[in-house]
């Protein structure tokens, strides 16, 4: 730096500028420009395209072909610079007419830089567990959000998507569940912007410069009081110096549903009818219904056609993304900007999104001291279809519920496919209706506008100490639309409300202001980094909401919702404040001893005076052996370092006055007197003053190592984290007046460990192959509830007759979210029962009942296991069935290029987990015990007298009481995630048109699943919480997806 | 920046909440206090209490009726359950946080400056819902906590661990509250509504208080002379007396007319002194006040299609019994509309089909038919029809039953029930009828008898069977008896299943357990506080 200013000094005289610039003229004269050529290489040594490379002698530009060369005209002793997105810039001289250059990449090696709170770090030095995501390899299939590539990706890193509808969530769950009522993503920075609970669909992935995910304490204590759920940092793209670069992706791809379920055929259905009801006098008795029409025998369905409502509903479907940036600038003045409108249609019919979203990024020096910048995001999102897996009330609401169990053969009244009802059906308390006509029907629509713009100023006070302020604001707005209008299963002439609709509101403003002070200082073989930071944050949000009831004339729409039966409005508001004070030092020495510590005090509004303030420490350290002289001298190692941290960090995820005790006046709390209804104030919730954070303590101890020049690199992490002071929504007795309140009770342990291993296969000229993989364990488990209770049972109301049937046990000493219930034991056999010679059986009396009275239970019915001995199974005989958390998962990435050609293929895998199969429960069996309700074909195979030998019950041979083992499914998976196959065009080709760099690819996504779950898809979690992982009921079917592609840069 | 942030740290992080009010600010006007009163009032009118449960689930397997289910195998219908069921913890759950709310009012009733006797009406309000809370506690689950101010902490163990308090000392607070709340009622006259209570309503509630006491298990038979005495309190008051007329184009009796005026949501404050009140029916505005009278126990009607408004949805989950239909003398009016006589067709054009004398427990129970309701269109699940607690003709039978047990079968006695039995014969209440006019000459014990069973006849289904079963030390026997009676009937063989309740009940039916959602967390009951048998 020193020695940069006094050049600046020496070049501010004139004389010597002079007498410079006629020493360049000179050279420019009798230096005669020539072509210079090479070829770019990455630092794997694949030949790298789309490079820019600038002469700063003459301004003159191009970039390198697809096969990593360029031309370029310069003279010997210009100077070139390679510039390229998710590479270091790098500058040369001409020295010779050929030169080679490798580019470093900026990801994927020890020595990369990463961001880790307010600032940056050479990866080398960090001494923390913070994992680097390979942008390159997530988008090598294009995605709608970065998270739907990202399962896999980095150990310890859990990604689920709930479902398959598009814009739905993903659940992303750092080293294991911390808290147990409340919510467990990780904190998001996106560009420094602290946001809890985003929608990662907002930013476009094309637009991201860096992901970082921060896993241990000693990294996200940084954030204090909302770190412990991991810290998931977005960095998006800024401009480069350089020329202007246009940059266009298209991709146009297909998806297809990746499993439909076997369903009964007409014979197999009407038979299993008949089997149900073999009453034949009344007129609703199957056998009037399928057999009393002329020619309408058994036979007749043996060959009648089949109604297939999972084709009917759902489809291929196309996806289409287009991403068009322009980067470049100045010295001084950088800019990126870029757009990208992206549609994609669900596989199940009328259910769509669709997204626009425009960035700007603008970076100005303001003279030598100071510099500016601005980034700017706007997004408009759209969802349209209804979400088939959460019930209203009754399970028969759902959407799959009607497309699995529709009747699949014509009956004998009624157009079955123009009919809105199956009329057999008696609609009282199964609302299922023609799935087809339904979803045509529906309108369920969500429309999300975000605007996130932050800048900042820097200031250089002197060598070494910067002060950074930056400010930003986000501005979120939802609108939510539902309408059914009378050809709906919510609308229709059946429904009590008639047709009916509403609309609702909601709107998010945040702001941030954060002060950096950093300093860095090297003395000798010391180096020294401080920093310190005051920062501030506020959120306030509102909702409003209206709809209305029995509408008249539903051609209007929702305009039209003034006219009906308007019901009670919505209207919530809140607002949090938080104030943080953070500082950190970073001393290494020689790069070979590294100390890290950091201190955060957070302040926040969502808890009382005397518990508002948290303080949050970390302290990591480092040994980077690998610079011992006597390891290099092994030479066995290019790299290896053992780090070790410790940290608390906290979480707040309470509601914004969740300690304050409150009195309300809603709607359903009421008393008519003269049968006037007068409104009633209550107090709905009891404050706790003593609330306050839930506190996270991580011990962290991690190896990098590398071999052979870094050809294979190798991380490997164990850790162990106790949360204690839960945020529980803790229950309380009854007797208060209150079922819960807000405590810090209990405690949670996770340990694991994580490995990752990089591999540079083969390195050869035209062939390169590259492998990543890692694999990642964690353990978890309950080490405290709430006072005086060992256990916490979860029910899940998919069900109003289930809504009080325990799933899922939450346990001290076990893990979260256990599945409970009866132990299957099959079902019961002749030799279960006496025969009394007149074909009456009566169950022996060893053999214990299945929560049936005795006398009622026959051969072939289903049976559990009596856990306390007493030969009656009911709710005593409860106990854990299954386990949601996977034991291991992981991913394997290969990279491969051949001359033009790059292939990826992308494994991942969860090992160990199950899933509670609940559509088996309803379409296996019916259990729901419904009328003409079609069926699995696996329950062609069923108990009865001529098939003793099947383990499913016979027909009508179920009874209630709870979940069973018999529904818990191994739900291990392996999954051919991602296949891309990419060409990049030949130069020769590319210079006619003017265009710098094209590659075309082909990519697919979730081709192949390996797994012995019988549902749809394994990865399925339609409840999502940490108390009820793997719970399975109708949810929106995965889509496997073939793209095809083009990446151009002009 | 940094300057400013640290200055006005502590008012930055000061956030108001603008979305609910502070208790501390609340209860300034007396507005506020009515609105706090109708939170109390509130929970009555929950499903777990006389939203449906209270008359349905938890009371309605006597010996006057049985679940009309043969798929309920278990559950509290037919006393098959464990203190994890939702209906206990339903009720444990009204009661307590109608008592919190009361108790928060209570706390809270001087803040306002406001007219001296509305302060006290609406005093004797908040004290009688409480006291009234703690009844239902003590009279279902025996002893119980006893909270009578704010709860005032979360995390404090001596206000989340309550003991229960012993049976006799939950009655002790009943009947404290109840007379205090008795001497600062208005009556239902200046009222002129039966939804809130009024003073002559607290007397015979607490003339049922007494009575409740008086028999088992608390057997304090010095109570027999209070409830007497509050009985008579009632009648010599002159504001109530038997419903004598009806609509003829509605009906063909007095007592029919009774049940039919809360149909159509009207009062006849004369006879019925307090009933729970229902509003709407949760599509008429967005209100959620609707209860399920008349839906799920009533004349059975469910068609596939929306229910036609001229007749409205019913799930008809409960018969009588044929104990209960032979109860009737001939000429009494209250059988044939007690117990349905008639069954709706479910397919169009839903006529009605009279039932024969061999279908006798195919018949619902018939009190409250939806046909009358006048709020269109009609929801299938919810009803704007008021529950009745408390009727005169209730009082009539307790000023009967006290007196007999007090000074045996005196004219006093007489004259209380046969005012009852004259109405429901449909003849002149002062005048003397042999068909209706119960025999004379009864000793104390068969006038008793006949009591028990007059109030069957009068007061059916309309849940106060089992706790008259249970005071007077007949519960488990008689159910047991009617269990066997109904799965024995020959001539009756599809509703063998019906005599499950009666064959399930033992001796710790007599009360609810508490329920498991206060045993997992109150570390002072334990186990062994449990009741008996659970």
């Amino acid at each position: 730096m020193g020695q940069l200013l006094k050049k600046s000094k020496f070049m501010r005289k004139p004389v010597y500028s002079v007498f410079l610039s006629m020493i360049v003229t000179l050279f420019c004269i009798t230096a005669k420009a020539q072509t210079v050529s090479g070829t770019v290489f990455d630092d794997t040594g694949s030949p790298l395209s789309s490079v820019t490379v600038l002469n700063k002698n003459s301004q003159s530009n191009t970039a390198t072909g697809a096969d990593g060369t360029y031309k370029i005209s310069a003279a010997i002793g210009d100077s070139l610079v390679f510039t390229s997105i998710g590479y270091k810039r790098n500058g040369v001289k001409v020295t010779a007419a050929t030169q080679n250059l490798v580019m470093q990449s900026e990801v994927g090696t020890l020595s990369d830089v990463v961001v880790v709170g307010y600032g940056t770090q050479r990866k080398g030095d960090v001494t923390v567990s913070i994992d680097k995501v390979n942008m390159t390899d997530l988008n090598k299939a294009p995605v709608r959000s970065f998270d739907e590539a990202l399962a896999g990706r980095v150990a310890g890193v859990q990604v689920t998507s709930s479902t398959g509808q598009p814009g739905a969530g993903t659940d992303i769950v750092i080293r294991g569940n911390n808290s147990i009522t409340q919510a467990n993503s990780p904190l998001y920075i996106i560009d420094g912007f602290p946001v809890e609970g985003a929608d990662n669909n907002l930013v476009n992935p094309n637009d991201i410069e860096s992901i970082e995910v921060l896993k241990d304490a000693s990294a996200t204590a940084i954030y204090g009081s909302r770190g412990a759920n991991g810290v998931i940092m977005i960095t998006t793209k800024k401009g480069k110096e350089g020329p202007p670069v246009v940059q266009f992706n298209a991709s146009y791809g297909v998806q297809q549903v990746t499993k439909i379920m076997e369903m009964m055929n007409p014979y197999d259905f009407v038979t299993q009818q008949i089997e149900r009801d073999t009453t034949t006098s009344n007129t609703s008795s199957p056998t009037y219904i399928y057999l009393t029409q002329p020619g309408r025998s058994l036979d007749y369905y043996k060959t009648a056609s089949t109604i297939d409502w999972q084709k009917k509903v759902l489809r291929t479907a196309p996806m289409q993304d287009y991403t068009l940036s322009l980067t470049g600038g100045s010295q001084n003045t950088k800019y990126a900007v870029s757009g990208n409108i992206l549609s994609q249609d669900g596989i199940i019919i009328n259910s769509n999104y669709g997204r626009y979203q425009g960035r700007v990024a603008l970076d100005q020096n303001l003279g030598k001291k100071f510099r500016t910048g601005i980034n700017a995001n706007y997004a408009y999102t759209r969802q349209i279809g209804i979400a088939p897996s959460q019930s209203n009330n009754s399970a028969t609401t759902n959407i799959m519920y009607s497309v699995w169990g529709y009747r699949p053969v014509e009956g004998s009244e009624g157009d079955i496919l123009n009919s809105l009802f199956d009329e057999d059906v008696p609609g009282a308390n199964d609302y299922r209706v023609n799935p087809v006509l339904n979803l045509n029907n529906l309108y369920r629509a969500q429309k999300i506008k975000n605007i996130y713009a932050n800048a900042y100023l820097e200031y250089n006070i002197i060598p070494g100490l910067k002060f950074r302020t930056t400010g930003g604001i986000t501005s979120y707005n939802r609108r939510s639309e539902s309408f059914n209008n009378s050809n709906t299963q919510y609308g229709n002439i059946r429904q009590v409300n008639g047709v009916n609709g509403g609309i609702a509101f909601y709107e998010r403003n945040t702001w941030i202001n954060e002060n950096i002070l950093s300093y860095n200082k090297r003395l000798g073989n010391h180096n020294l980094g401080l920093t310190g930071v005051v920062s501030m944050q506020s959120s306030n949000n509102d909702g409003y909401g209206v709809s209305a009831t029995l509408l008249p004339n539903e051609s209007l729409g929702l305009n039209g919702l003034d006219e009906g039966t308007v019901q009670a409005p919505s209207a919530t508001g809140s607002i949090w404040t938080m104030q943080s004070y953070v500082g950190r030092f970073n001393y290494n020495y020689k790069s070979l001893y590294y100390l890290t510590g950091s201190f955060r005090a957070d302040g926040s509004s969502r808890f009382m005076q005397g518990h508002r303030w948290g303080y949050f420490p970390a302290l990591s350290a480092a040994w980077r052996f690998y610079n011992e002289k006597f390891v290099k001298a092994m030479g066995l190692l290019s790299d290896g370092k053992l780090r070790i941290g410790y940290g608390q960090n906290g979480n707040n995820r309470v509601g914004d006055f969740d300690a304050y005790s409150t009195i309300t006046l809603p709607i359903n709390i009421a008393y008519p007197i003269n049968n006037v209804p007068i409104r009633g104030a209550a107090s709905s919730q009891i404050g706790n003053p003593e609330l306050k954070w839930e506190t996270t303590e991580e011990a962290n101890i991690g190896l990098d190592l590398g071999f052979l020049n870094n050809k294979i690199t190798v991380t490997a992490e164990v850790y162990r984290k106790n949360t204690r002071d839960l945020l529980l929504q803790a229950d309380l007795p009854p007797s208060t007046g209150y079922g819960s309140a807000f405590k810090n009770i209990g405690s949670v342990r996770n340990e694991g460990l994580e490995l990752t291993l990089n591999t540079k296969n083969i390195n050869a000229k035209n062939f390169h192959w590259s492998t990543s993989f890692n694999i990642a364990f964690n353990r978890n488990k309950v080490i405290g509830l709430n006072e005086g209770q060992d256990e916490m049972l979860t029910s899940i109301r998919w069900d109003n007759i289930w809504q009080n049937i325990p799933a899922y046990i939450a346990r001290v000493g076990q893990p979260i979210g256990l599945m409970y219930g009866f132990i299957s034991d099959g079902v019961y056999q002749l030799n279960d029962f006496n025969e009394d010679g007149n074909g009456k059986f009566t169950l022996k009396d060893e053999i214990t009942t299945n929560g049936n009275s005795r006398a009622n239970i026959k051969p072939g019915d289903i049976k559990y296991m009596d856990q306390n001995g007493d030969k009656v199974v009911n709710s005593a005989d409860y106990t854990v069935i299954g386990n949601g958390i996977p034991k291991h998962q992981g991913g394997l990435n290969n990279n491969f290029t051949y001359k033009n050609f790059d292939l990826n293929i992308f494994f991942q895998w969860s090992y160990g987990n199950d899933v509670l199969n609940v559509n088996r429960l309803v379409f296996e069996g019916n259990a729901t015990n419904k009328t003409f309700l079609n069926q699995f074909a696996s329950y062609n195979d069923r108990w009865s007298m001529d098939n003793q030998q099947s383990n499913n019950f016979r027909t009508g041979g179920y009874f209630g009481g709870g979940y069973s083992s018999r529904y818990v499914e191994d739900a291990s998976y392996l999954r051919l995630k991602t296949i891309s196959f990419g060409y990049n065009l030949p130069n020769t080709l590319l210079a006619k048109a003017k265009i710098k760099a094209a590659r075309v690819f082909f990519a697919g996504q979730n081709l192949l699943t390996w797994t012995k779950y019988s549902g749809m898809d394994p990865e399925v979690n339609t409840y999502t919480s940490a108390l009820t992982p793997g719970f399975d009921w109708s949810a929106y079917p995965r889509a496997k997806t073939f793209t095809f592609g083009v990446n151009l840069t002009l | 920046m940094v300057l400013a942030s640290a200055s006005s740290c502590k008012k930055f992080l000061d956030t108001k909440p603008s979305d609910f009010l502070a208790p501390e600010t609340f209860y300034a006007t007396d507005a506020q206090l009515i609105s706090a009163l109708a939170a109390v009032y509130d929970p009555l009118g929950w499903e777990t209490m006389y939203g449906n449960n209270l008359f349905s689930n938890l009371t309605i397997a006597t010996d006057e009726s049985f679940w009309n289910r043969s798929a309920q195998t278990t559950g509290t219908q037919v006393y098959s359950f464990d203190y994890a069921h939702a209906d206990v913890s339903g009720l444990w759950a009204a009661c307590y946080t109608g008592i919190e709310r009361a108790n928060i009012l209570i706390a809270n009733i001087n803040k306002p400056e406001m007219d001296e006797t509305k302060r006290q009406d609406i005093l004797g309000q908040a004290l009688f819902l409480r006291g009234y809370y703690y009844f239902l506690l003590a009279s279902n689950f025996g002893g119980a906590p006893l909270k009578l101010v704010p709860q005032p902490s979360v995390s404090d163990a001596q206000y989340i661990n309550v003991p229960r308090s012993s049976v006799n000392d939950v009655y002790t607070q009943v009947l404290k509250d109840l007379t205090d709340a008795e001497g600062k009622l208005n009556s239902i006259v200046s009222n002129n509504n039966a939804e809130a209570i009024s003073k002559t309503a607290v007397q015979g509630i607490l003339a049922r208080v007494c009575l409740t006491m008086a028999g088992s298990p608390v057997n304090d038979a010095s109570k027999y002379a209070e409830a007497l005495s509050w009985a008579k309190k009632v009648q010599s008051s002159g504001m109530h007396s038997l419903n004598t007329t009806y609509d003829a184009s509605l009906t063909n009796s007095a007592y029919s007319q009774i049940f039919i005026t809360a149909l159509r949501d009207e009062y006849n404050l004369k006879e019925s002194m307090w009933e729970i009140g229902f509003y709407g029916n949760r599509i008429s505005d967005s209100y959620v006040e609707g209860g399920r009278v008349g839906n799920t126990v009533g004349l059975a009607f469910s068609p596939s299609v929306n229910s036609p408004d001229s007749i409205g949805y019913c799930y008809g989950f409960v018969n009588i019994t044929k104990r209960q239909y032979l109860r009737y003398g001939n000429g009494d009016l209250r059988r044939d509309w007690a117990i349905a006589p008639f069954r709706y067709n479910n397919a169009a054009p839903f006529a009605k089909v009279n039932w024969t004398t061999s279908t006798i427990y195919n018949r619902n129970v018939g009190k409250w038919r939806r046909s009358y309701e006048k709020l269109t269109p009609k929801h299938k699940n919810y009803t704007p029809t008021n529950f009745q607690i408390l009727r005169y003709a209730d009082v009539l039978l307790m000023l009967a039953e006290a007196e007999n047990e007090v000074n045996g079968p005196t004219s006093t006695a007489y004259d209380a029930l046969n005012e009852v039995r004259r109405r429901a014969y449909g003849v002149s209440l002062t005048a003397s009828n042999a068909t209706a006019d119960a025999t004379l000459g009864m000793n104390k014990d068969a006038f008793r008898t006949f009591i028990q069973e007059e109030r069957s006849r009068e007061l059916c289904f309309e849940g106060l069977r089992k706790g008259d079963l249970i005071r007077w030390g007949l519960f488990v026997s008689r159910l047991n008896e009617i269990g066997n009676e109904i799965a024995n009937d020959a001539t009756n063989p599809s509703f063998k299943w019906g005599g499950l309740a009666g064959k399930n009940v033992t001796e710790r039916d007599l009360l609810l357990p508490i329920p498991s959602t206060e045993m997992s967390v109150n570390k002072a009951i334990t186990a062994a506080d449990q009741n008996a048998g659970w």
